[in-house]
């Protein structure tokens, strides 16, 4: 099973559904800015007016306020962070936004009529709040997701999402690594810059 | 009786020749209408005008259909069907689908990684010109991936790709120049290359452009040019250039800064 393919169709369902139940809309700040993103989301799957690559513009733009890129990015490079020179690390963080940014983009149109609901929330530490969803599924049994939400000067952002509690930045962190132990760190920039280096569909006869 | 076969095969012959004239135009106009389709966003469409024509072997479709099938529009995900259809419009010499199926052999996304099939496909498409894969093939040399590391190739395929106009080909091939990697170390040459990538508005070039002003590297030192082109990639914000507006600007004086900044508003008001 691609855990990480399941986790980005959840990231989706996260943003395109809005049917929280009524508890979750009369809580916190967190689901309020998980509600807003959501409506967002959904805003533009739905508006068909626009052309597809204005929609994907304005769901890329979506997805880089909601979730915390840099972070996250600095967190799956684990301590091969330290080793990297500037030029590495810029170069990295472009590419591991885009290549996060596009997995997610690339699912405009992919939902399925899954249904998303807010169980609870908790504080984790000093600065996060666990959003806990259950996720009902037309083709399966349900799924249980935690969001991992961090306000940093005034902005919330989603900085994990842990999935029947198995972290998407962890799993990707040792995925990474291993990446690294093989290619370096250029190869894993390269690695990750082919996911999005890919062309989409065209008119050009060749 | 053998006239009447001759005949018969005349027939044959001239209504096949009509039958492909009528066809061809259909056949372009299901492309047509798919792509508008796609354009739309109706992936359902897209994909019934398109499906019949990548079974009938039409790279462009097969080509088509495997984009959708990778981005999960109109259908599931399914980067093997995906890989397929790109393996097979490669084979026919389409050079998209050459350049994205080394992705996917670089990627590993969906099927085993696979560096050494990914070099293979980028040359097929490197060799026929195509820019992307040009410059993706110059940086397996640079790093040694599927290929040993080789400088001077990964010069020679950046270099390709830099002058079919590849924007980030170009800003390589500053740098490579800069650092004499598989070239003779010229600043000259980069900021030639530089300069063309800033042009563009690549911020990185903007900014490496921005230091051989400032140090007089390969051009007449001039602050004001330094300090304009480092404005431009700053605003970009490249973190690199919002430092190094600061450092540049610390030794200049107000009426320097301000041509700078006038330089700036002038190029962003289409007066470059």
């Amino acid at each position: 099973m691609n855990i990480r393919r399941i986790i980005f169709s959840l990231a989706l369902i996260l943003l395109v559904h809005s049917g929280w139940s009524q508890a979750a809309q009369a809580a916190n700040e967190a689901s309020g800015f998980v509600q807003n993103l959501s409506d967002q989301a959904m805003g533009v799957l739905q508006d068909d007016s626009g052309s597809l690559a204005q929609r994907e513009t304005q769901f890329r733009i979506i997805l880089v306020e909601g979730f915390d890129l840099k972070l996250i990015g600095r967190f799956v490079l684990g301590g091969y962070w330290r080793k990297a020179n500037e030029d590495q690390r810029e170069n990295y963080l472009r590419a591991f936004g885009e290549f996060i940014v596009r997995k997610y983009s690339a699912m405009l149109g992919g939902y399925a009529g899954e249904k998303m609901t807010v169980v609870s929330e908790q504080a984790a530490g000093e600065k996060d709040i666990i959003v806990r969803t259950r996720i009902d599924r037309p083709s399966g049994p349900p799924i249980e997701a935690d969001w991992r939400v961090r306000g940093q000067g005034g902005t919330l952002r989603i900085i994990d999402v842990m999935v029947e509690g198995i972290s998407m930045a962890v799993t990707q962190r040792a995925e990474f690594r291993s990446v690294v132990r093989r290619h370096g760190i250029d190869g894993l920039i390269q690695i990750l810059d082919a996911q999005s280096s890919k062309l989409s569909a065209t008119a050009a006869a060749n | 009786m053998r006239a009447g076969k001759l005949l018969l095969a005349g027939i044959r012959a001239t209504l096949l020749c009509l039958a492909l004239a009528l066809a061809a135009p259909a056949a372009r106009a299901d492309f047509e209408s798919g792509w508008q389709a796609y354009q739309r966003g109706d992936f359902s469409t897209a994909l019934d005008e398109w499906a019949p024509l990548a079974e009938a072997g039409d790279s462009r479709a097969m080509f088509n259909l495997g984009t959708m099938y990778d981005e999960g529009k109109g259908v599931a995900r399914d980067l093997k069907r995906a890989t397929e259809l790109w393996s097979a419009a490669a084979e026919n010499g389409y050079m998209r689908a050459q350049h994205n199926l080394a992705h996917v052999f670089i990627s590993g996304d969906g099927i085993e990684r696979n560096l050494e099939r990914a070099v293979h496909w980028l040359h097929e498409a490197a060799h026929q010109g195509f820019g992307k894969s040009q410059y993706t093939l110059g940086k397996m040399f640079s790093y040694g991936l599927g290929v040993p590391r080789d400088q001077v190739r990964a010069f020679d395929w950046i270099q390709k790709a830099a002058q079919s106009g590849n924007v980030r080909a170009e800003y390589n091939l500053g740098k490579m120049y800069r650092d004499g990697m598989g070239a003779e170390a010229s600043f000259e040459n980069a900021v030639l290359w530089y300069r063309r990538a800033a042009d563009q508005g690549y911020a990185k070039a903007q900014a490496s452009l921005a230091r051989r002003y400032a140090a007089g590297e390969g051009v007449k030192q001039d602050m004001v040019e330094a300090l304009f082109w480092m404005i431009m990639a700053a605003d970009q914000n490249l973190p690199r250039a919002v430092a190094g507006r600061e450092e540049i600007s610390a030794g200049m004086s107000a009426a320097e800064i301000d041509a700078a900044e006038e330089r700036v508003r002038a190029w962003k008001a289409g007066s470059n």
